[in-house]
């Protein structure tokens, strides 16, 4: 390596991003899409009803736990809020074994909803990759710390910034990509070094457990320290009822908070006399993961004492993990983000394929990598696309009372994948990527489509009622479609090289 | 053959060295936060692993630019040494 600090960050720069790419592809991808988490789940269980506006839904909910949950250690209720329309209840022992009710706008209306993995399973996948147990947030918190390099090089080799942002050749598939990468790079450094740092953040002790270990003990130890929780209650034997009345409880939260602010009661032990009431506020209104919480009695309805406020060391890390997970944002901030993160997948995918064009302009004769990189290309760029339309096309084609249904729904998204990983390495690269590439065009199209015939209620009913998250839901996914069709017919026409496409592929494989 | 031998010692330093080095920013820290009684022990754990991150961008970008590897594991050695005093002679005070 020759000492000049240009070229080793652009040699950094090619390697860092060509290691990881596909996984950060993958994980900017799912992890976009998770912005739009609770959206996404109401367009996949469209047997939701609008119950934002209910009157009297925490009484209503506690009549109901009131009847059905019986002598349970613990009770939740999940308001609805202007993001969801899941309105539900939950009672049980412990986080595990709990039952959850779906409740709908008329008095005692129960909704059964179809299980699905929701818009949770790419908030889940960009960080464990289905491999929770097998090292998968290790892996995404590497792909961060490489990300963070890959932006920071990506400054030194594409410095010239506003030459390259101004300079759009569209003539050539290399040139025209080189520029979208320099052009959008620039456009997202910003965003991508906040969200790959916040993203670290989030398990900073998990990545990092070494001086925790050696000082305070495990992480969950240190969060103690950090930010205490309310005292353990001992279960008892039921010795006292819990309130039946939420009114006075919550005028008490509306004077310290406004209206409409909750978004989760839980009852902690209500059967017994040190019971307790645990209030979340919604996470509108704070740059923190952590909203705030007031607590009452669960007998009485008596306010009692709260939590102690976090150490400022800890609440840092919680407006880390907030930034991330942006639940502060509005709307409009919200489509920013998410496109955003749309186009710095695109600078990731644009990135792998400049590595590749490039070398092969320049190359004779093939090397092992060039193929092996031609094919991941293609398997992650069009097939992670089509492997998440199959997950949504099986949300509307599995039988809705299908047993483990959500899990189905995970499996229908990782074949489809490895498929198209298969379809990816048998066919000539320019036809594996316009074929991927149409397929996911088609299914963005059949999906609205099977939407329809599957009940052409839903639709009339999402205009009369503006159900928003499900028309813009149908409206992207078809733009989406067009851009990706677009996309293949251009590439069909596009020589993906500047050599005579002719013949190549099959001589290489 | 030689460029690929120097490629590997300077990966190994940034990637190995570099969680060494950070590692030992985040014991060796904690004790000058609490001697500067900027805060308490817990919460100084706290924030030397979150500043070791940065730690560990440094040396991924300096093995990177370091002239020759033998240059590089010199101050990856010195900086160890440097962060191993720091916490011994924080203990002996």
């Amino acid at each position: 390596m020759k000492p000049d600090f240009r070229k080793n960050m652009v040699w950094l720069h090619t390697y860092s991003g060509l290691v990881m790419g596909w996984l950060l592809f993958t994980i900017f991808l799912t992890g976009t899409l998770a912005y739009f988490n609770p959206e996404i789940t109401q367009w996949m269980k469209p047997e939701l009803q609008k119950v934002s506006n209910t009157a009297n839904m925490l009484d209503r909910s506690l009549d109901e736990l009131h009847a059905r949950g019986e002598g349970a250690s613990g009770w939740s209720i999940y308001l609805p809020n202007n993001r969801t329309e899941h309105w539900y209840i939950q009672w049980g022992e412990g986080r595990r074994n709990r039952t959850t009710l779906s409740l709908g706008p008329e008095v005692k209306q129960v909704i059964e909803p179809r299980e699905s993995a929701g818009g949770n399973f790419f908030r889940v996948f960009h960080y464990t990759l289905q491999l929770r147990g097998y090292g998968g947030r290790y892996y995404s918190g590497i792909a961060a710390m490489f990300m963070l390099v890959a932006v920071f090089s990506g400054i030194f080799t594409h410095r010239r910034f506003f030459r390259d942002f101004f300079t759009l050749r569209i003539s050539k598939l290399q040139k025209a990509l080189t520029d979208f990468h320099g052009l959008i790079g620039i456009v997202t450094m910003p965003f991508c070094i906040m969200i790959c740092a916040t993203g670290i953040m989030v398990y900073v002790i998990m990545y990092m457990p070494f001086s925790s270990e050696h000082y305070v003990g495990t992480e969950r130890q240190l969060s103690s320290v950090l930010s205490p929780g309310l005292d353990k209650l001992t279960p008892k034997a039921p010795n006292s009822s819990p309130i039946a009345d939420f009114s006075e409880v919550e005028k008490k939260i509306e004077m310290a908070w406004g209206e409409k602010q909750i978004r989760r009661v839980t009852f902690e032990q209500p059967f017994t006399e040190a019971g307790r009431i645990i209030v979340d506020r919604i996470k509108d209104s704070t740059l923190s993961r952590q909203s705030d919480r007031l607590v009452f009695s669960a007998h009485t309805g008596e306010p009692l004492k709260g939590y102690l406020p976090a150490s400022t060391a800890a609440e840092v890390r919680r407006v880390f993990f907030g930034l991330h997970e942006a639940h502060f944002a509005d709307t409009r901030l919200r489509w920013v983000l998410f496109l955003l993160g749309l186009l710095s997948s695109a600078l990731i995918a644009s990135g792998l394929t400049i590595w590749l064009v490039k070398r092969l302009n320049k190359v004779r004769k093939r090397h092992l990598s060039h193929f092996l990189v031609e094919r991941l290309n293609i398997a992650v760029i069009a097939g992670l696309p089509l492997a998440i339309m199959a997950f949504f096309l099986s949300n509307r084609l599995l039988p809705v009372m299908l047993e483990n249904r959500a899990e189905i729904e995970v499996q229908v998204f990782l074949w489809t994948w490895l498929l198209c990983f298969l379809h990816g390495f048998l066919r000539p690269a320019r036809n594996a990527w316009v074929e991927q590439l149409w397929a996911t065009a088609l299914c963005c199209f059949l999906l609205p489509m099977i939407d329809l015939m599957q009940d052409s209620q839903r639709l009339l009913e999402a205009f009369n009622q503006l159900n928003l998250p499900y028309l813009i839901f149908t409206a992207s996914i078809l733009i989406v479609g067009a851009c990706f069709m677009k996309t293949a017919v251009w590439l069909t026409g596009k020589p993906m090289t500047n050599k005579p496409y002719k013949g190549s592929d099959k001589s290489s494989c | 053959m030689k460029h690929k031998l120097d490629v590997l010692f300077r990966l190994i330093a940034a990637i190995l060295g570099g969680y060494l080095v950070s590692i030992g920013f985040s014991i060796a820290f904690v004790p000058v936060l609490v001697w500067l009684n900027l805060c308490s022990q817990a919460e100084a754990v706290m924030v030397a692993t979150m500043l070791s991150y940065i730690v560990y961008f440094t040396v991924i970008i300096v093995s990177f630019c370091r002239r020759s590897p033998w240059l590089l594991w010199r101050d990856m050695s010195l900086s160890l040494c440097l962060l191993a005093a720091t916490y011994w002679g924080m203990g002996a005070l």
